[in-house]
């Protein structure tokens, strides 16, 4: 018997499932719906999540706000200050006289101290270590407490003044000059972390930083921002209440 | 029946789009026993094949918005369930097992009318083979793909695809004609 061409087959079946239609179980556009159905609610948490983490910064930023306004007072003066004894002090002997006084009657006993110390030339030079160690130091521990107690330690720079007297200038000379590089950097640094507002506002970290400034009144801020001239921005400080990161603490 | 009639495709299809629920409902209604039946040719029965239009139309809802209007909606539509079943063929690749054909064929001494069959017969009798020669016979007869592309897809040769289309047949033949034969049995008894 022959059979049947290949070309007439394959029509028959091209041609019977052509139009085919088989009627699928009740119950399948419900699973369908189903397994569609998780894509839409898990749009919905993310909305939540976010709501919430606002409410609790919101709520964080109110809460420590208050308590911290006390440690504000007495900021600005001690700004002022700070530039201009680095500077004199290596300027003119007759400065260095004046806050040598000054110096004295603020506090004796550290005076005291630097003078017993001063005896030869060698320990001059020690002295000058100390003077570059001591800022870092004084600061290091002063900074999470309010600057105000930055400048009580800093009458401390006059020490080697008090040698000078004792031997020539040229020795002590050399031993300022090291000693008022770091310190003018701190000086710097101490500027620029408290008042971003003389820059003015040229860019994104600095526009952060003024509002900030404006809304959060304490003394480490809720996001603070180190910027420069090349549109760099980086984040120095954070201070949600329970979060707290503050980059100078590391150095 | 007059309400779904009221949309035409491209209506649905653009309330897909937008990931309308109602409109994705009545998309399936208006399509679904169509692409079960595509589905079923590439299945062994019908549990397998309804998993198969389950994954097609999610996929479908998931790619609407891709679809840029080329050919008619209801050609990519099979497309993707065909593209499903292929898939899913291959996650499950059972071992292609090489149906022996059967030495002779039962020839009937009369001839006997094949448009007479069912789809439902063609159906069943497709079902039964062997998974390779289902996919081949599928997409080179129904779907219309070269043996190239059949090749590239299920990652076989080219002769591989030919030799097993022409086995498929042959196969298909035989079984065709023992349910005649069977018909005709019947008849006459």
């Amino acid at each position: 018997m022959q059979h049947m061409p290949d070309n007439d087959f394959d029509k028959l079946f091209r041609d019977k499932f052509k139009d085919a239609e088989i009627e699928p179980s009740m119950n399948l556009w419900a699973n369908i719906e189903k397994e569609l159905e998780p894509k839409r609610k898990k749009v919905v948490p993310i909305y939540w999540m976010a709501a919430a983490t606002i409410a609790v910064a919101i709520t964080a930023m109110l809460v420590f706000q208050k308590k911290e306004v006390i440690h504000l007072q007495g900021a600005d003066p001690i700004a002022q200050i700070q530039p201009t004894t680095p500077t004199d002090v290596i300027a003119t002997p007759d400065d260095l006289t004046q806050i040598n006084d000054q110096a004295v009657k603020q506090s004796i006993a550290k005076v005291s101290f630097a003078t017993t110390k001063v005896e030869t030339k060698a320990t001059v030079v020690l002295t000058t270590d100390q003077i570059t160690e001591d800022p870092k130091n004084n600061q290091v521990a002063v900074q999470p407490n309010t600057i105000n107690d930055r400048l009580l330690i800093k009458p401390m720079d006059p020490k080697p003044l008090n040698v000078e007297p004792i031997k020539e200038q040229v020795v002590v000379e050399n031993p300022v000059v090291l000693a008022s590089l770091p310190v003018d950097n701190k000086v710097e640094d101490v500027i620029n972390e408290n008042s971003s507002d003389r820059k003015g506002i040229r860019n994104v970290g600095d526009l952060v930083n003024f509002v900030v400034d404006k809304v959060d009144k304490r003394d480490k801020k809720l996001v603070r921002f180190n910027t420069d001239d090349d549109d760099n921005s980086s984040i120095v400080g954070i201070n949600i209440g329970f979060l707290k990161f503050n980059k100078k603490n590391k150095n | 029946m007059k309400v779904t009639k009221t949309y035409t495709i491209n209506d649905l299809m653009e309330g897909c789009k937008a990931g309308n629920r109602q409109m994705q409902e009545m998309l399936y209604k208006q399509t679904a026993s169509k692409m079960l039946a595509v589905c079923m040719r590439y299945a062994k029965d019908r549990m397998e094949a309804e998993d198969v239009l389950q994954m097609g139309y999610i996929k479908i809802f998931q790619k609407v918005k891709e679809y840029r209007g080329e050919g008619s909606f209801e050609g990519w539509i099979r497309r993707i369930m065909v593209n499903t079943a292929i898939e899913s063929y291959r996650k499950n690749l059972r071992t292609l097992s090489i149906v022996p054909i059967e030495d002779a064929y039962e020839q009937p001494s009369q001839g006997f009318d094949f448009s007479s069959l069912g789809m439902q017969d063609l159906m069943k009798v497709i079902q039964k083979l062997a998974d390779g020669y289902r996919m081949v016979f599928n997409m080179y007869i129904i779907e219309g793909y070269s043996h190239k592309e059949i090749a590239e897809t299920l990652g076989i040769t080219e002769g591989a695809s030919k030799s097993q289309l022409s086995r498929a047949r042959a196969i298909l033949q035989q079984e065709i004609i023992k349910m005649e034969g069977f018909g005709y049995a019947t008849h006459a008894g």
